[in-house]
């Protein structure tokens, strides 16, 4: 093999299949990827520099002036407010659950595979699906959720229309759980290796010590991968509460992706619009890298 | 305490709970399942009943015989033209004035010297979808709006009907059917609709499938409301379904193709430290969230006419997720040199090498990136949403929101439709269960 490749140095052809090729194949997805996402996002803060005109772009050079024109209001600060309630409540209601359930579904051994596949179910329906059937439920004249709270004595909310409950009524559909990441947490625990299982039997380590001592401490790396995902997914929150209440009422839903939408859309100030875009990027990268970060030295 | 029934008695208890709280998570997950289909086999009015019921009433089928003979002689043109006139009173008077008796069919026989020379027939739910967007579009229900101009004529060619004047084989059968309507039906057709002919009985009977018939109607929600779409009109909500599918289609062709090339190239063909900088490359484009480029894209899309049309909605699948090239290269990292080697030494190409050393050996990666794809597609929402006017180009999500946005449909069409669509996925969940979690488990001991 050494020699092979030894003869074929000297040649031409060597140095165009093995060092141009490469690139050559890579060409087309690094260059669609820059166009499509790289481009949009140096895009997006160009625009923010401008007191955009779309018919004449791209209007006035402004500078910063958006973002400080945007810092002033109090709408861009509670659209931030809002994404960290948001952020908060899921993590703290939805985020947990699934790993309950994968725990509590590894104890099972009969019909194991029919509550799986139940599992899954919420998966797959579609977001304006679950959506249409949630307002129904949160219905304030007609819905079960005003009659469950009636039947243990209490009083009746207007649940999506009232800005105190709003972000928890969109939030709570995810409090039953189940989806993707049920299985993704149940195949980490059934990948713990089959030495650590035996020891631990034979230590003692049985019941909830088992779940304790044993499985959490070796499944703690996908967990901690998935609180990234669920908190990134979480603060560009923008399907959600856009179809139950379109940000409202009063703006009590209004997430950061909302009130970028609204900028343009409603105020047609793209520079704004833009602007936010950009700071929305950047606190996600921001998270994101302390979040890592803070899990690297953990395990170190 | 003796340790080892201890143990056991821990061991036995954590198994307890497991079961208990694992039936309880899923009969609450089932729960809002459940209360969709009960409440989208019930009719308009029943669904706003408080508190709600679990299971709808039973649906009743009504007959209404009208007679002709006392009319005279008449030629066949004007008999018809009676018996349609009559219909249409009798129809849209019945399903108006009697909303909470769970009359789910209506039937009417013309009658003329004891022949049936008339049928009709129809669904509650088809009356209604005339009534909420077809021929009676928010009009009153009342003798003159409903016989206004040639309405009667179109409600009838939308209802259906058959006219013989040598009679038809069909008779209606009132004698063992209940009759507790006729007196009321009698003041209401005679005297407030006025119909020609004269009523002469009625009769109702419990028919159970009729509320599974009301799911035709619900599919045919679409082809009412954009009527003026010419493919909505004809292929209703199939038209969303075949947006839906092409799109998903579409982003699992590109990114299985797109993906696995660059991460062959990635895991073969580079050095280990350009790969990792490749890699981080895309795995960084995928962290760039939708909210922050919309307004950009949005921008470039319409510049370039992507607007409107399939392009806006198919070209953003057109670059290579960074976790599925992150799954493909750590699959191609795996298999053994040796096959490469061999290959090479009878002088492969590289394409040779993907095409049939790479591509064959991944089979099962590939269904796992087609099932990512799809249920991320199946959920994707806003982009859609954003660049579609046209009707026509609407996938599931869209058509979905904004007909429950539309204030005019009623919410048992809504809720029905919701369950016609999510009905096949979970049927094929059941069918596909075993490798649909055989795919994702594989996702979740190498992601």
């Amino acid at each position: 093999m050494v020699n092979l490749s030894q003869t074929r140095l000297h040649s031409r052809g060597y140095f165009w299949r093995n060092r141009l090729a490469p690139w050559l194949l890579l060409a087309a997805p690094i260059l669609l990827t820059a166009w499509l996402k790289y481009y949009l996002i140096i895009k997006a803060f160009y625009i923010s520099l401008f007191d955009y005109d779309p018919i004449n772009t791209p209007g006035k050079f402004v500078g910063f002036a958006n973002y400080s024109r945007m810092f002033s209001t109090q709408y861009y600060w509670d659209a931030w407010n809002n994404t960290f309630i948001f952020l908060f409540l899921s993590i703290a209601m939805t985020f947990f659950i699934p790993i309950i359930q994968a725990l509590f579904l590894n104890e099972i051994i009969r019909w194991k595979h029919v509550f799986t596949t139940l599992y899954i179910l919420p998966a797959l329906i579609p977001t304006a699906v679950n959506v249409i059937i949630w307002k129904w439920i949160w219905h304030p004249d007609y819905g079960v959720a005003n009659q469950i709270l009636k039947f243990f004595g209490g009083q009746p909310q207007a649940w999506l229309s009232d800005p105190a409950w709003t972000k928890f009524c969109i939030i709570f559909p995810g409090v039953l759980g189940g989806g993707i990441s049920v299985l993704l947490y149940l195949s980490a625990i059934q990948g713990i290796s089959p030495d650590i299982v035996e020891s631990a039997k034979l230590d003692g380590c049985v019941g909830w010590k088992r779940i304790r001592y044993m499985i959490l401490p070796n499944i703690k790396f996908i967990i901690s991968i998935q609180l990234v995902m669920a908190v990134i997914t979480a603060m560009q929150m923008l399907d959600a509460p856009f179809m139950y209440t379109s940000g409202g009422p009063s703006g009590a839903s209004t997430t950061m992706g909302i009130y970028i939408f609204n900028t343009f859309k409603q105020d047609f100030n793209y520079g704004r619009g833009s602007a936010a875009s950009t700071i929305l990027l950047l606190v996600i990268a921001i998270i994101t890298a302390i979040q890592m970060k803070f899990d690297r030295t953990e395990r170190d | 305490m003796n340790k080892k029934p201890s143990k056991f008695g821990s061991e036995r208890l954590l198994r307890f709970t497991a079961y208990t709280i694992t039936i309880l998570f899923v009969v609450c997950m089932l729960y809002p399942f459940m209360y969709t289909i009960s409440n989208s086999a019930k009719d308009n009015v029943k669904i706003y009943d408080v508190p709600p019921k679990l299971l709808p009433d039973p649906a009743q089928s009504m007959s209404i015989v009208i007679d002709y003979s006392s009319l005279g002689e008449l030629s066949d043109q004007e008999l018809l033209d009676k018996a349609l006139r009559d219909n249409a009173l009798a129809m849209f008077a019945t399903n108006y004035e009697y909303p909470r008796e769970s009359i789910f069919e209506i039937e009417v026989y013309g009658m003329l010297n004891n022949k049936t020379i008339f049928y009709s027939r129809a669904h509650k739910m088809k009356l209604e979808l005339i009534r909420d967007f077809g021929v009676y579009q928010s009009s009153v229900v009342k003798s003159d709006v409903l016989l206004y101009g040639d309405r009667y004529i179109r409600a009838n060619d939308s209802i259906g009907y058959q006219f013989d004047p040598k009679g038809l084989d069909r008779v209606p059968e009132l004698d063992h059917l209940d009759d507790s309507y006729s007196p009321t039906l009698t003041s209401l057709l005679s005297d407030s609709y006025k119909t020609n002919g004269k009523f002469i009985g009625s009769g109702v009977s419990n028919h159970n499938l009729l509320l599974l018939e009301s799911f035709k109607y619900y599919f045919q929600l679409p082809s009412y409301v954009y009527a003026d779409n010419p493919m909505i009109a004809k292929y209703s909500f199939l038209t969303f379904v075949l947006n839906s599918f092409i799109v998903i289609g579409w982003a699992i062709v590109t990114q299985v193709i797109l993906s696995s090339i660059s991460a062959f190239v990635i895991s073969r063909l580079l050095s280990p430290k350009a790969g990792s900088i490749v890699l981080l490359y895309f795995l960084g484009a995928m962290m760039i969230p939708f909210a922050s480029i919309m307004l950009p894209q949005l921008i470039m899309y319409k510049d370039m006419g992507f607007y409107n049309n399939y392009a806006a909605l198919l070209l953003p699948f057109l670059y290579p997720f960074g976790f599925y090239i992150y799954l493909f290269k750590g699959f191609f990292d795996r298999i053994p040199g040796d096959y490469f080697e061999a290959a090479k030494l009878d002088g492969a190409k590289n394409f040779y090498l993907y095409m049939k050393i790479c591509m064959p050996l991944s089979k099962p990666i590939i269904s796992l990136i087609a099932l990512q794809t799809f249920i991320g597609n199946w959920n994707d929402f806003f982009w859609a949403w954003m660049v579609t006017e046209d009707q026509k180009l609407w996938t599931l999500n869209v058509a979905l929101y904004n007909l429950s946005m539309n204030g005019s449909t009623k919410q048992n069409f809504i809720l029905g439709l919701s369950l016609i669509t999510i009905i096949p996925v979970i049927l094929l969940t059941i069918i596909c269960s075993k490798q649909l979690k055989q795919g994702i488990m594989a996702s979740g001991v190498k992601g």
